[in-house]
């Protein structure tokens, strides 16, 4: 086999074991105009601290340094508080747009960070069969790409949550996404990659997304977002919502949740990001906030004993997060497993009372109009609805401003948040003629 | 030499080099494959000294002691300077120095005991274990380096076990080292395992400036069980037995084997190739030098194609070696801008495995975009400063041009097809702008992203 034909047949092998629903079924279905953003805490972030069950003293005992201060933590239901600094996902859940379930996670204990995301974006469960495409990526083959803009990680990479679609971005930040070469060299490269089988797809996403992102790069980006990649993100996923690109799924990363030692004064700044990211969001796309889903995962929580570097070590059980205008916010859902010896995984961390999986489906089959939601979640045992999200297969279309008119409006906004972001390199003097 | 054989060279050079181009073909063509892999290995055989000495005069703080280093952040207030000067250092041996297969094993174990220097502590102590641990050993065995890297106040801060005390295991560390650095996350091992091995790492910490400090006090003093076996109180040595024995588990062998078949083979390696392999890692001791050998000269790898996606830095270090640029602030800036907006600068990857190395990550539209925007900007920045892109000025006509430009940047010789869009490309070019216009559409076509 030369070169040409082992590259074709990567292409055809790669193509049938990563997205077989893809081949047979793709673009089935219309978006019911709805936008999903995934957004993913990388490192697994401590639901204990995020939402701490205050009323639960056996927390206390575990937690001698990093237990939130029952005076100080922003109360709940009476039995779980925020950690102070989200006082932006507290006006959320007061405000009914933010769903807390608690004791979520992967049902088999993963605690490997690589493993436990790998199985979350898939997907599965930790010990199931590993397919080729993710969980995202399973849904948006069923959907009809109208635009080059539907599906799109605000990052380096797609994400394994969003493969199997050859039409997922990566746009990395708005901004620096443009294409810097005129029309001539443009054509002279697509023709170059129509002759690769398994670039080509992805050169002509890049080549159509720079063309569709021009209108879009026009919209400044709102104001209120935090410093840092996840509040420029969130501000990148508006202009796509607002700007009309056809947006149906954005990934998001959020790193840095790997809290090992002296976690409260790592976690403190990450949960106000959050907290504040999703508040300047929700300001930001006005009335397109009710046609808006945001599902926050991390790949598990951690242990329930701090350990002797005030940090906590890999766990089990842990939190997501919903958040949107179709959201039955205000609410903990919770079987709450209880933190007594015998009531924990492995004896040492909170247990797993919900399958991620069945808030994950909840969410696509209540307000994303998916029916075969065991294609995409296999080896999945549907649950009853917890009634996290209310029924909305329809967009509400109501107050929807055209881009232009956005432009307009918003010449006040502030400047391209990721500029703020990009980082320098302060050149050492290089005298010339020294090498070659 | 016929042209299947010539192109063979190109193709196994361009893979474990940060790129082929012309002076490098000379020489892989004089010593043929095996020849050229056998000079590559020796790498102390290979005469650096103009370029280090380059580094040297440019980059001061390369010579510094820990606590000149510790000192020149700390005293005068230079925070940026170690993340800042390793950066530099590393990119420009990656284009420039003839020790190409060095540099590129010193990136591989830069990847494979990963830590992020973004931050001022952990950027201080990577600089020195680079130097002093990564560059040392790179080549040489594989138990040494594990052994190094767990003692490396760079490691011991990452993996938070500087603060891994018999009152309070820390666990960070010892699940890395058994699912990063050692067996591989099928390897073998229990959670019970990795306790035990937090429990034999109590007490391994960190003294300024930079130096191992083993703590007796806050060491678990305990018998612990690992695999099985019993570990006796011995204290520091504990440590070390337990590395060795994971050094010569052949779970580990596998693991390493398998990376570094991925590395320089296929995203999925053959198994038949990382069974020949590990049995050269596991009879060597854990050899690296060996191994590769066994590797490169394996006819798996010394006959396949070319079907590893390019990482951005082999895209962009290849780039600065196709056009023969020189060694200038131009030059390293766009080495810089194009990994900064790929996502791929060196020692900044935010988790403990590393950069990944597989297609499915780097093949992303953002991926192709900046590599499309990088050869354009490149070739028209650098145009003075690049041999290739002078001589090409200096030909007349379209098609002497093709043949000149194909020859010095993809040796490996053009399709028939890909000529003729090529062609069809320089027609729509008027003279002055033909030579970079071409060479970015070469540089940044589909051929030249495989490796």
């Amino acid at each position: 086999m030369n070169r040409r034909e082992l590259l074709q047949w990567m292409a055809v092998a790669g193509a049938a074991s990563a997205a077989p629903r893809w081949v047979l079924a793709s673009g089935h279905r219309a978006s019911n105009g709805r936008h999903l953003i995934s957004i993913f805490l990388r490192g697994a972030a401590d639901g204990l601290t995020l939402c701490a069950p205050l009323g639960d003293a056996r927390y206390f005992d575990a937690r001698p340094t990093l237990a939130l201060d029952e005076n100080t933590a922003l109360p709940l239901d009476g039995f779980f508080g925020l950690h102070p600094a989200a006082g932006g996902l507290k006006t959320l859940f007061d405000d009914g747009d933010l769903a807390i379930v608690h004791a979520s996670g992967l049902a088999s204990a993963q605690r490997s960070h690589f493993e436990a995301q790998a199985a979350m974006e898939l997907g599965i469960d930790a010990f199931d069969l590993t397919p080729g495409d993710g969980w995202l990526g399973r849904y948006l083959a069923g959907i009809v790409p109208d635009s080059p803009l539907t599906a799109v990680a605000l990052d380096k990479a797609v994400p394994r949550a969003m493969a199997g679609i050859d039409h997922a971005l990566a746009l990395g930040a708005i901004d620096e996404f443009s294409l810097q070469l005129d029309s001539r060299a443009q054509s002279a490269l697509s023709q170059a990659y129509a002759a690769d089988p398994l670039l080509a797809p992805t050169a002509e996403a890049a080549l159509s997304a720079a063309d569709a992102l021009v209108p879009i790069s026009d919209l400044p980006a709102g104001e209120g977002y935090p410093d840092g990649p996840l509040g420029t993100a969130l501000a990148d996923a508006a202009r796509l919502i607002l700007g009309d690109s056809g947006l149906v799924a954005a990934a998001i990363n959020a790193g840095g949740w790997d809290h090992h030692d002296n976690q409260a004064a790592q976690i403190e700044p990450l949960l106000a990001q959050l907290g504040d990211a999703l508040a300047a969001f929700r300001a930001d796309l006005g009335a397109k906030w009710a046609d808006t889903t945001i599902i926050i995962q991390t790949e598990f929580g951690r242990r329930l004993g701090e350990n002797a570097s005030a940090g906590t070590d890999h766990g089990h059980g842990g939190v997501m997060l919903a958040a949107g205008g179709a959201v039955n916010g205000g609410s903990i859902y919770a079987d709450w497993p209880g933190l007594a010896p015998q009531d924990l995984s492995a004896g040492e961390d909170l247990a797993v009372t919900t399958d991620y999986r069945q808030v994950l489906a909840e969410m696509l089959a209540r307000q994303f109009g998916v029916i075969d939601l065991v294609d995409i979640f296999p080896g999945w045992t549907p649950g009853p609805w917890q009634g996290i999200f209310d029924p909305a297969t329809t967009a509400s279309r109501a107050g929807v401003a055209k881009r232009h008119d956005l432009v307009a409006q918003s010449a006040s906004r502030a400047g391209p948040a990721s500029a703020r972001y990009k980082q320098t390199l302060v050149l050492p003097a290089i005298p010339a003629g020294l090498l070659p | 030499m016929d042209a299947s054989e010539f192109e063979r060279l190109v193709r196994l050079a361009d893979r474990i080099t940060y790129g082929a181009n012309r002076s490098l073909m000379q020489q892989v063509e004089a010593l043929g494959y095996a020849g050229f892999v056998d000079q590559q290995l020796d790498h102390e055989s290979i005469d650096d000294s103009e370029l280090e000495g380059v580094l040297h005069a440019i980059l001061p703080t390369l010579a510094m002691t820990p606590q000149e280093l510790y000192d020149h952040v700390f005293e005068e207030q230079n925070f940026g300077a170690p993340q800042r000067d390793l950066l530099i250092a590393t990119l420009i041996r990656r284009t420039f120095s003839p020790r190409q297969l060095f540099e590129r094993m010193v990136e591989f174990w830069s990847d494979h005991f990963s830590v992020s220097a973004t931050s001022l502590p952990v950027s201080l102590f990577k600089f020195t274990e680079d130097r002093d641990l990564i560059r040392q050993h790179a080549m040489g065995d594989f138990e040494t380096l594990l052994q190094g890297d767990a003692a490396s106040p760079a490691m011991l801060y990452y993996l938070d076990n500087f603060s891994n005390t018999a009152e309070g295991p820390n666990e960070n560390y010892a699940r890395e080292l058994l699912e990063l650095h050692t067996m591989g996350v099928d390897g073998g091992y229990t959670e019970g395992d990795i306790k035990e091995v937090a429990r034999v790492f109590t007490g391994w910490s960190i003294r300024l400036p930079g130096e191992f400090l083993f703590r007796s006090f806050t060491h678990d003093w305990g018998t612990k069980q690992v695999f099985g076996q019993q570990i006796l109180p011995t204290g520091f040595e504990e440590g070390r037995l337990v590395l060795s024995l994971l050094a010569g588990h052949p779970s580990t062998a596998r693991h390493i084997v398998t990376k570094l078949a991925r590395r320089f083979s296929a995203d999925i390696p053959a198994e038949r190739l990382v069974d020949d392999v590990t049995d050269a890692f596991v009879s060597s001791n854990g050899d690296i030098r060996e191994t590769l050998r066994s590797l490169l000269l394996h006819p798996l790898v010394a006959e396949s194609q070319a079907i590893k996606f390019k990482r951005p830095n082999e895209f962009a270090s290849g780039l600065a070696r196709a056009l023969e640029t020189e060694l200038s602030q131009q030059s390293l800036s766009a080495t810089f801008e194009t990994l900064s907006s790929a996502g791929h600068l060196p020692f900044q990857w935010p988790a403990p495995d590393g950069y990944p190395d597989r297609r499915e990550y780097w093949q992303s539209t953002n991926g192709l975009l900046v590599r499309f925007n990088s050869a354009a900007a490149w070739t028209e920045a650098l145009a003075p400063q690049s041999e290739v892109l002078l001589q090409a000025a200096a030909i007349d006509g379209p098609l002497a041009q093709i043949d000149f430009l194909s020859a010095s940047l993809r040796p490996q010789g053009l399709e028939p097809a890909t000529r003729r869009r090529m062609l069809r490309y320089a027609n729509t070019l008027d003279d002055a702008e033909r030579p970079a216009a071409l060479a970015a559409w070469l540089l940044s076509g589909p051929e030249a992203q495989w490796r």
